[in-house]
């Protein structure tokens, strides 16, 4: 018996293999992204590289990598290659640089270089050299500068608007630059940082990332907007979906008599659960955009005619079209709930003389109330992390206004607004633009998949409980 | 109470009880109404096409309207070979795990991975897209030998894993814990992968000096590149995976616990049980898994649009990208004149989506509603 029992054996492991494949595969993708994601915060030391030619670069080391170089003699040898981040995107458009590291002769780490954010554009690595106030110096090398922008120099906040306040700032080899204070974020000197102000800088700027608006098209800055605008199209959209969506359920269990009108329900809800995302785009630019929208701006702002109102791209058509699109989602899981109450529950309340409504609104809907609970969260994480339908019914890259503001009537639902998702789309897929907008969509991406973790782990949680519920309750 | 106020009464409920019916019915009719709307609109943006045989070419011209662009069938040609390339990937990792969790994965655990599985099929697909697009195609061009070693190379370290196991004396037989043994394959899993991944660097650095791009090039007469099917298999299979092992867990649980029972009271192990009367007894429950997961490919856009390179050439290859439907329709659609003929074309595409991928369910569904049928 042996022998035949461990082959047999080995080709049972050999299946548990794919399952801790595919199993490994996820939480490799996951690790990725909390590595790559959670890095763009950190203040990474500057690093001085002074080359044998004579050449400096300051920046620092994105990533190493070797290269296979062959002599003129035949021979190969490994050598290794560098990437820099320079923060000088004056010279290098890419904002990084290769340096091999044959030609690297010194590096140091230079306590004084400072990182300068400025509003507008990347970042700028470099030495402070002097602080100018109306076009006299007030303060002249690193010890003095960086001590009066640190003290706020008199009221730093109200002067840089009246006065034209700047800092010059000379780069690794020594070229100065004038940026007005008004273009300055935040300066800072990672090299001098200690672990505590590390962690401190890392807090603000995690903070700031959540709650800043995007600067530097969409590469630095925040992504408030992004947020904020899922937020609003999300709720929008379950204010349609979830009445709708409870209903069909309830016909599809409660009320619907078994026969073809019932059936074809039924085709309906699974041919939509079918439907690609994409589709869904393209049904509600040609129907919602264009037809609904057309009529809207016809009956309703024809002052504002030929440019559209509502016949073009915006939050209202977005949250509609995946209204359809999450539709199928709340139906299975309020079907689910629906399926487990025991069906004791409602004879006894038909025994009792009430109607079927009554029996429905005062028993049944009570006992699934976690069930319509777990199909709206369901529904909202399905929503926050498609993308493909709304790049084609209104969503864009960058949009200065909110879709929700002071502005009368409060509520703009004719606006075109910013989605997490397009965000990632937008800073990670730019062909020919190189990697300066990735880090931010690294952390776009933690950010969208920790918000649709949590939303549906909380629904895998309610579920469970209410399985749990019914299982204790069952004699 | 008189007779009458009960009697009135008695009306409002019936009245209340008779209007939530039409209500909910109502939901149902609009229901229907709104897929039969899906079709209509579209189709009514498309007619013209077939109407003028001028504008109706199979291709799309480009967003300036004068270039004649490319056509419509390197696109469907797309979205075959990626959908291809994805089951490729998918089917044998999810039917093998299923096979595994639905037959041998002792219970407790089986309880554990159902959340995780839902979980991964919750990942929004543009963070799946962005992680294959800049993460993993870039690393897979630099480590290409590897994934080519590492099928061979972790299932030797899990029949190694085994044999220690199997041979291991009786004081370490702490893995023989049903549910240990998965940690157990874990580490052989893990092990077979950094292997494939050191001695594909060693045997690049050894055999190909000029690297692999040109070997390819030279030998088999291939160009590689980055955002290629290979990589679009992976990931897209990686979001079609819960689907495809979800439907078949479900399917082979389903088979009668006697078929098993009799086969093995016959003298089969239980690898053989498995293999020659479970699997073919849930098989069309399988093919529908495989079906559904096929449609989904399909229809799948973020992904392709961020690791399929966009190009559409028509080849088989494995290392070169294309450009799919959904692709194409998300790339151009916002850039399309309302009622130009880019636009209808773009609809015609989001058309050919439509029918097909509904098609692949229908049959999907009628596959299983028989399996169902046979044993209930």
């Amino acid at each position: 018996m042996g022998s035949k029992w461990s082959k047999d054996d080995a080709l049972i492991w050999l299946s548990g293999g794919g399952l801790v494949l595919g199993c490994l595969m996820v939480a490799g993708l996951f690790l990725v992204i909390v590595v790559h994601g959670l890095d763009r915060f950190w203040p990474q030391d500057l690093t001085r590289y002074t080359l044998h030619d004579g050449g400096v670069v300051l920046g620092h080391e994105a990533s190493r990598e070797d290269v296979l170089t062959t002599n003129a003699r035949g021979e190969r040898s490994v050598a290794y290659r560098l990437r820099i981040r320079t923060g000088d995107r004056d010279r290098y458009p890419d904002d990084y640089v290769w340096l091999e590291e044959g030609r690297v002769t010194w590096r140091d780490v230079p306590r004084e270089a400072v990182v300068v954010e400025q509003v507008r554009g990347g970042d700028l690595f470099g030495f402070l050299d002097s602080f100018v106030d109306d076009g006299t110096v007030v303060a002249l090398g690193y010890d003095d500068v960086w001590a009066l922008y640190q003290e706020g120099y008199p009221e730093l906040e109200r002067l840089r608007r009246q006065r034209s306040l700047s800092i010059v700032l000379s780069s690794a080899d020594g070229r100065p630059s004038t940026i007005s204070l008004a273009d300055v974020q935040r300066i800072y000197t990672p090299n001098a940082m200690t672990a505590w102000t590390r962690i401190r800088h890392y807090m603000a700027s995690a903070w700031s990332y959540l709650w800043a608006p995007p600067r530097d098209e969409n590469r630095q800055g925040g992504v408030f907007p992004a947020v904020f605008g899922t937020a609003a199209m999300v709720i929008l959209m379950s204010v349609v979906v979830m009445p709708f969506g409870v209903l069909a359920a309830f016909y599809l269990r409660e009320y619907g008599k078994p026969g073809p009108f019932l059936n074809a329900v039924r085709i309906a809800v699974n041919s939509l659960a079918g439907v690609p995302s994409i589709v869904f785009g393209v049904f509600g630019l040609g129907f919602f955009v264009y037809f609904v929208g057309g009529i809207l701006d016809r009956q309703f702002f024809p002052e504002a005619l030929p440019g559209p109102t509502f016949g073009r791209g915006g939050i209202l058509w977005c949250s509609l079209t995946l209204a359809l699109l999450t539709l199928p989602v709340v139906i299975v899981a309020v079907e689910e709930g629906l399926a487990a109450v025991p069906s004791g529950l409602r004879e006894a309340s038909h025994a009792l003389g009430a109607t079927r409504f009554e029996t429905l609104w005062r028993v049944v809907v009570p006992v699934v109330l976690p069930s319509i609970l777990t199909g709206l969260i369901l529904s909202v994480a399905r929503a926050a992390g498609t993308v493909a339908p709304l790049m084609i019914a209104g969503v864009v890259a960058f949009s200065a206004d909110l879709p929700v503001d002071g502005e009368w009537p409060f509520v703009h639902l004719d606006r075109e607004f910013m989605h997490l998702g397009f965000h990632i789309f937008d800073t990670g897929f730019r062909p020919g633009e190189g990697d300066a907008a990735l880090s931010m969509a690294y952390t776009s991406t933690l950010l969208l998949l920790a918000i649709v973790v949590a939303l549906n782990a909380a629904a895998i949680g309610l579920r469970s409980r209410l399985r749990r519920h019914y299982s204790l309750a069952a004699p | 109470m008189t007779d009458r106020a009960r009697g009135r009464r008695i009306d409002r409920r019936r009245l209340l009880d008779l209007l939530f019916g039409r209500l909910a019915a109502l939901g149902g009719i609009a229901l229907i109404l709104t897929i039969l709307a899906v079709f209509a609109v579209i189709l009514w943006v498309i007619y013209p096409l077939f109407l003028s045989p001028a504008e109706y070419r199979w291709d799309t011209p480009g967003p300036d309207g004068i270039e004649s662009g490319y056509g419509i069938l390197p696109l469907i040609f797309g979205t075959l070979k990626g959908a291809v390339y994805t089951l490729l990937f998918a089917v044998p990792v999810s039917v093998l795990a299923a096979l595994y969790a639905s037959q041998f994965l002792p219970r407790s655990l089986k309880e554990n991975l159902k959340p995780l599985v839902e979980i991964m099929a919750a990942v929004p697909s543009v963070v799946l897209g962005f992680i294959g697009g800049i993460w993993l195609a870039p690393f897979l061009a630099s480590h290409v030998f590897a994934l080519f070693l590492a099928p061979v190379f972790i299932a030797g370290t899990v029949l190694t894993a085994f044999l220690v196991r199997h041979h291991a004396p009786v004081r370490f037989l702490v893995f023989n814990h049903p549910g240990r043994e998965f940690w157990l394959l874990l580490a052989a899993v893990l092990a077979g992968g950094w292997l494939a991944l050191e001695c594909g660097a060693l045997l690049e650095a050894a055999y190909l000096h000029a690297g692999y791009e040109t070997w390819l090039e030279e030998s088999l007469g291939l160009t590689y590149e980055e955002r290629n099917a290979i990589v679009v298999g992976m990931v897209m299979g990686l979001a079609v995976t819960p689907i495809i092992f979800t439907i078949s867990e479900e399917a082979l649980s389903a088979v009668p616990r006697s078929f098993s029972e009799g086969s093995m009271s016959l003298g089969a192990s239980r690898w053989q049980t498995a293999i020659r009367i479970v699997l073919p007894a849930a098989g069309a429950g399988i093919l529908s898994a495989v079906l559904l997961g096929f449609s989904r490919a399909i229809g799948e856009t973020m992904i392709v649009l961020f690791v399929s390179g966009n190009v559409p050439a028509m080849d088989w290859s494995a290392f070169s990208g294309f450009r799919a439907l959904s692709a194409n329709v998300a790339l151009e659609l916002p850039n399309a004149a309302r009622d130009d003929s880019l636009y209808r074309v773009l609809f015609f595409a989001a058309f050919l989506l439509l029918v097909s991928t509904f098609a692949i369910n229908i049959v999907a569904e009628l596959v299983r509603r028989r399996l169902r049928r046979r044993y209930a």
